[in-house]
């Protein structure tokens, strides 16, 4: 069975070790974790190509959005799926996150036990 | 002049003064009537005199000429001399003439003209002797003519003469005094009158004087009681900390106060004058009509009408602002009074408190995440199997750390709720899947406690709804569920269709829900029992914001508990039929008026079931023109509104032609419980006396299409009132009269009439107080129409309120009387 490639894209340490921890307890699951855009995006650009980007929203510098416009700009990237992490999730700003072109958006605090399963659920959903 | 205590005195004042002018001249003219006629009467009486005198000298003459003749005939008789008959011719020539002359005067003498008579004859007497003396001389000589002369006969008659002449004169003396006395009793009768009429002169003018003196002080009180209202009014004005200026009807700035001045920046001179578009953002001169180019519908400004609009400071800077805008009727035409409000602190506050919840939900969510996801994978295993008294501890700090999340999950979606902000993804769904989902979610968390959770089976339940915020709402109806069932206990999930509604229940089997905790279950942070927040782990925001959740779908959140025997909650979501249109159809539109939008969000759902459609109006302004322009069957309203109170709205309602005859459901909120639920009604039709007898004809006509021939009771301590209304119904119904509260409780005891008129100023209270009075066991309504004089001020209102409140009905008979009312309207087309 081929692994899941996840990249983590956070700029808090804490969040991105947790989600680590939560994602790794899924031997599925294949991580690499980015803390900012630009970060994401340089790791993209080496040529590591994931099966899905879990993207928090506000970063410093270079935001979620900002950063999922540029993925979208690269031509081998174009249809990964991107899962906006988000403290912000009331119904109106899902909606607006699905606009931008995430296919879902998990909200923070996220479930640790859980957050592999919910990953996967979403690709699956969104895969139909 | 706005005293009108004034009005009348003024008027009597001038009465007064007026009177007493016309007194005066009255007086004036009748004394110089009399002291006219007293002249006149005076002249004549100096005539009179006159005339009395000439006719005594003319006696007097007679008898000085009977004189004459006898010395010239004594003279010729002693000498014969021819000369003495010369002056004796003369006399006796002379003596006719005058006897004549006297005969003339004498005639109208009573008495007079027979001394006349007696003198002439007496006269022609003494001439015969005198004659009969000169003949003896000139044919017998001077001794026969002696002897004629001392015969005796001429002295005789001369005696006779003397005596007659002296009656003569005594009857004119008389005439004289008689004459006199007259005259003096009429000048007494004048200078009485006279000075009558100028004591009666002087007291008129004095009184004129006074009222024209009290007329003046009065003008000057009422000029001084202006000014000091002025002057108060003024620093009112100047002194209110919001803006206020005055428009005339052409929209020219007419005067502004110091706040305007303040927050605009230019000073009053400025501003005088101009238009009102070099204050407000508005369509300038010449592009629409004045008012129009303030607020859309000209007949809103009759009850107020409050606009947000832009300001413009005199250096340029834009500033966000509230005005209110009010009519003020001058005899110059319709000016306006705008009161402005600067909002820009209000925006920013409002933007501090956006961007205050944003940091709340980011900073405070984003350190939780990361505790409560190591702390989840402490206790989930992750890190490996830890000693037992360590995974205890990390236990209670995950389900705390839980907690926190949850709690600022509520706080958050309560300020959503309360400001507005809370966005409903509506799309149609089926209650039954909501449900579904909702269990999946909650089963771990009830296998905690040991409860099991089961969904009835049965039919979907088709409803439009946001699935993110129902699904919300049943989690929290189902853990709250679980956390007050026993172990081992069963919670039951079951969801049906009940006529239009769809109904999902949530039934546990709990200690029930106590008695005294019911009527604050739905408040925010209410727990039962504090010591139950950490046992249970609730945020105590649960069921505010399910229920909040479940109005906002126009739907409903209800319990029925009884102590000891579990609970069940109810969530009532209109159902979506196939044809949507169908039942719009059938029941037509309604005209809801208040300013409590759950009030009107129940009712705009509970009539929807019934198959009517709704447009809400939050203001009376609002109102009048949705009442002007839309085809309503019936209006509803609520008493309390944002810029007035339900009577006036009807009183202005039922002021215009177009909207007169428009049914109206008078709502009152239910006072007691803080929040409005559209609970007590009554149905009501308010007529202002004069009385209109077309109007209470069309009242009465509804009813009497229903059927038999309508009883009436009119209420009404008029006895020409009862009796006109009789008389114009007398066709139509049989009308009973009461003139007291008491006849007409004493009618209402044995009969149930079909309508009832009903006055509000009895001898014996007011006629609102029948209103509780008028609903049967079934919570049916008897159809009143109020039939006042009675001005609706600030304390009648709360009064109305008040006893309507106590008359409260069933909402489920709200529908019931709308439609008995929009039958009728139809029947009556």
């Amino acid at each position: 069975m081929t692994p899941l490639k996840v990249l983590h894209v956070d700029d808090e340490d804490d969040i991105r070790e947790v989600a680590a921890f939560a994602l790794e307890l899924d031997p599925g699951v294949e991580l690499r974790s980015a803390p900012s855009g630009s970060a994401a995006l340089a790791v993209l650009a080496e040529g590591y190509a994931p099966d899905v980007i879990l993207l928090d929203v506000m970063m410093p510098g270079l935001d979620g959005p900002g950063t999922l416009k540029q993925i979208r700009e690269q031509p081998e990237h174009g249809d990964t799926p991107v899962i906006f992490m988000t403290a912000r999730a009331q119904s109106g700003e899902v909606e607006q996150y699905r606009r931008l072109g995430a296919v879902d958006v998990i909200v923070k605090p996220f479930d640790p036990m859980g957050l592999a399963a919910e990953v996967r659920a979403i690709l699956a959903s969104s895969a139909q | 002049m706005s005293n009108p205590s004034h009005a009348p005195s003024g008027r009597r004042v001038r009465l007064a003064a007026l009177l007493s002018v016309g007194l005066v001249s009255a007086l004036l003219a009748v004394t110089g009537y009399e002291l006219y006629r007293e002249f006149r009467s005076a002249s004549a009486l100096h005539a009179q005199v006159a005339d009395s005198h000439e006719t005594r000298s003319k006696i007097q003459e007679v008898f000085s000429l009977l004189q004459d003749a006898e010395t010239g005939q004594r003279g010729y008789v002693i000498t014969g001399d021819e000369r003495y008959l010369e002056p004796y011719d003369q006399a006796v020539d002379s003596l006719n003439r005058a006897l004549a002359e006297l005969g003339q005067r004498t005639v109208r003498t009573p008495g007079q003209a027979e001394n006349h008579t007696d003198l002439v004859a007496l006269a022609s007497r003494k001439r015969a002797t005198l004659q009969a003396g000169i003949r003896a001389r000139s044919e017998g000589g001077a001794a026969e003519a002696v002897a004629v002369v001392s015969s005796g006969a001429g002295k005789e008659a001369m005696d006779d003469i003397r005596v007659v002449i002296g009656r003569m004169i005594a009857v004119e003396a008389k005439e004289l005094e008689a004459l006199s006395a007259r005259s003096q009793s009429r000048t007494l009768r004048t200078e009485v009158l006279v000075v009558l009429l100028f004591m009666a002169l002087v007291a008129a003018l004095a009184v004129g004087g006074f009222a024209v003196w009290r007329y003046v002080r009065m003008r000057e009180m009422s000029v001084g009681r202006i000014q000091a209202t002025a002057a108060r009014q003024q620093a009112i004005f100047d002194s209110a900390m919001d803006a206020i200026v005055t428009l005339n009807p052409s929209g020219s700035i007419e005067s502004v106060n110091r706040a305007a001045e303040a927050m605009f920046g230019y000073t009053a001179e400025e501003l005088s004058r101009r238009d009102v578009s070099t204050l407000f953002e508005v369509a300038s001169v010449g592009e629409r009509p004045f008012l129009s180019r303030l607020t859309e519908a000209q007949g809103q400004l009759d009850a107020g009408v409050v606009r947000e609009l832009v300001g413009r400071r005199k250096d340029g800077v834009i500033l966000p602002i509230d005005v209110a805008l009010t009519a003020m009727d001058l005899p110059t035409g319709r000016h306006t009074v705008a009161v402005i409000r600067d909002i820009t602190e209000r925006r920013r506050v409002e933007a501090m408190k956006d961007a205050f919840v944003s940091t709340v939900s980011h900073e405070l969510r984003t350190p939780l995440t990361s505790i409560a996801g190591s702390l989840g994978l402490l206790a989930g295993g992750a890190a490996g199997q830890m000693p037992d008294k360590a995974a205890r501890l990390i236990g209670i700090a995950h389900s705390n750390s839980q907690r926190l999340v949850r709690l600022i999950n509520d706080i958050l979606d309560v300020e959503k709720l309360e400001s507005g902000q809370l966005v409903l993804a509506l799309v149609d769904l089926d209650l039954r899947d909501i449900a579904q989902r909702s269990l999946e979610g909650v089963n771990g968390y009830a296998e905690q406690f040991g409860v099991s959770l089961s969904l009835a089976p049965g039919a979907p339940a088709p409803v439009r709804g946001d699935a993110d915020r129902l699904v919300q709402v049943v989690t929290n109806l189902l853990s709250n569920a679980a956390k007050f069932s026993p172990r081992g206990g069963n919670v039951r999930l079951c969801v049906q269709a009940e006529g239009r509604i769809a109904r999902l229940s949530v039934t546990d089997e709990g200690f029930g829900i106590p008695e005294t905790f019911r009527a604050r279950i739905f408040s925010k942070f209410a727990q039962a029992d504090a010591t139950d927040t950490r046992a249970k782990g609730g945020t105590g925001l649960g069921l505010s914001i399910a229920r909040e959740i479940a109005e906002r779908h126009g739907g409903r959140l209800w319990f029925e508990s009884a102590e000891g025997e579990g609970a069940t909650f109810h969530l009532d979501l209109p159902l979506v039929h196939d044809d949507p249109q169908a039942g719009a159809a059938q029941g037509g539109s309604l005209l809801i008026a208040g300013d409590d939008a759950d009030t009107a969000r129940v009712l705009r759902e509970m009539l929807s079931v019934e198959g009517f459609t709704t447009d809400i109006a939050t203001s009376a302004g609002e109102a009048i023109t949705l009442a002007r322009t839309g085809d309503y069957k019936a209006a509803l309203i609520d008493l309390s509104l944002r810029d007035s109170d339900g009577i006036s709205l009807i009183r202005a309602l039922r002021a215009r032609v177009e909207t007169r005859s428009l049914p109206v459901i008078v709502i009152s909120s239910d006072v007691g419980r803080g929040r409005a639920r559209g609970r007590s009604l009554e149905v009501l039709d308010w007529l202002e006396k004069p009385f209109d007898q077309s109007r209470i004809h069309n009242a009465v006509g509804a009813i009497a299409r229903s059927g038999a021939r309508p009883k009436v009771l009119h209420v009404d301590d008029d006895p020409d009132i009862l009796e006109v209304t009789r008389a114009a119904l007398a066709e139509t119904a049989d009308v009973m009269p009461a003139e007291s509260l008491d006849a007409a409780r004493r009618y209402l005891a044995k009969h149930r009439p079909d309508l009832i008129i009903l006055d509000l100023g009895l001898p014996d209270g007011s006629g609102l107080e029948l209103l509780p009075d008028l609903i049967d066991e079934s919570g049916r309504s008897i159809p009143v129409v109020i039939y006042s004089a009675q001005e609706m001020d600030a304390a009648t209102g709360p009064a109305v309120e008040a006893v309507l409140t106590k008359s409260r009905m069933s909402l489920t008979h709200l529908a019931r009387t709308v439609r008995t009312l929009t039958g009728k309207q139809q029947g009556e087309r």
